[in-house]
């Protein structure tokens, strides 16, 4: 599909407040950004460019990452992470990146994605009721 | 780290490249099932994130629209926005992260099963 793009002033200024929300929840838990950049670039998509739902993903994707490492920088900088703690698990996230990434376009994740909504709330009550 | 550990951080890592989600799920398995510090799991959640996203995006440059007009900024404020949000980790109690935490899960995951497929 082609990309048109009509950056407007305001839904610029959408994005670029979404995309500092996003980071403020990136650099207190560690996650979630993604979550809120999703959001601004469907709403962005809606009124302003046609961005297919992979490509929407694709630049979350990106950006999560600047943000992510520009937190494990300040983590690893004041003593709170360290590559060593995460070494065993980054042999598992590189295979299970790839073959995800690989898998994207042949699985509709629709099943998969209440699945995984489900598990997160059951771990977003736990984490507040024990 | 045994074997399970490991596939929980494979299929994480791959759930979040899928579009799925599954950046937080290394946390919650982590923290509730290892019982391990929630500050430390956020730290080693970083580092797996990086690795997991990276051979993702490689993948993903070919076969997607990458629109740099809109990665820029995003990228930018993004970045300032992980210097602020640290800056506020520092007056959280770990009491009062868990539960933030715990509500941004809940949040997040009332808002996908509710998603309408467009």
């Amino acid at each position: 599909m082609h990309l048109k793009l009509r950056r407007t002033k305001s839904g610029m200024l959408f994005l670029c407040l979404c995309a500092l929300a996003a980071g403020v929840v990136n650099g207190i838990f560690g996650t979630g950004g993604g979550i809120v950049i999703v959001f601004a670039l469907s709403r962005f998509s809606r009124k302003h460019t046609e961005i297919l739902k992979k490509d929407i993903f694709a630049i979350t994707l990106f950006s999560c990452f600047a943000m992510s490492l520009s937190s494990a920088v300040i983590y690893a900088l004041s003593g709170k992470a360290s590559a060593e703690d995460a070494l065993p698990y980054l042999l598992p996230a590189a295979a299970g990146g790839i073959f995800g990434a690989l898998l994207m376009d042949r699985i509709r994740p629709a099943v998969l994605s209440k699945i995984f909504a489900l598990l997160v709330i059951w771990g977003g009550i736990c984490f507040i009721v024990r | 780290m045994d074997i399970i550990d490991t596939v929980v951080a494979f299929f994480a890592s791959a759930l979040a490249a899928m579009g799925v989600g599954g950046g937080g799920l290394l946390v919650i398995y982590l923290t509730l099932v290892r019982a391990t510090e929630q500050i430390g799991v956020q730290g080693i959640n970083l580092f797996f994130f990086l690795f997991g996203a990276f051979p993702a995006m490689c993948v993903h440059i070919f076969k997607r629209k990458i629109n740099a007009g809109i990665l820029l900024p995003l990228c930018i404020f993004g970045v300032a926005g992980t210097l602020f949000g640290y800056f506020l980790l520092t007056f959280l109690s770990s009491s009062l992260l868990r539960k933030a935490f715990g509500a941004l899960l809940i949040i997040s995951g009332i808002t996908a099963l509710f998603k309408k497929e467009r």
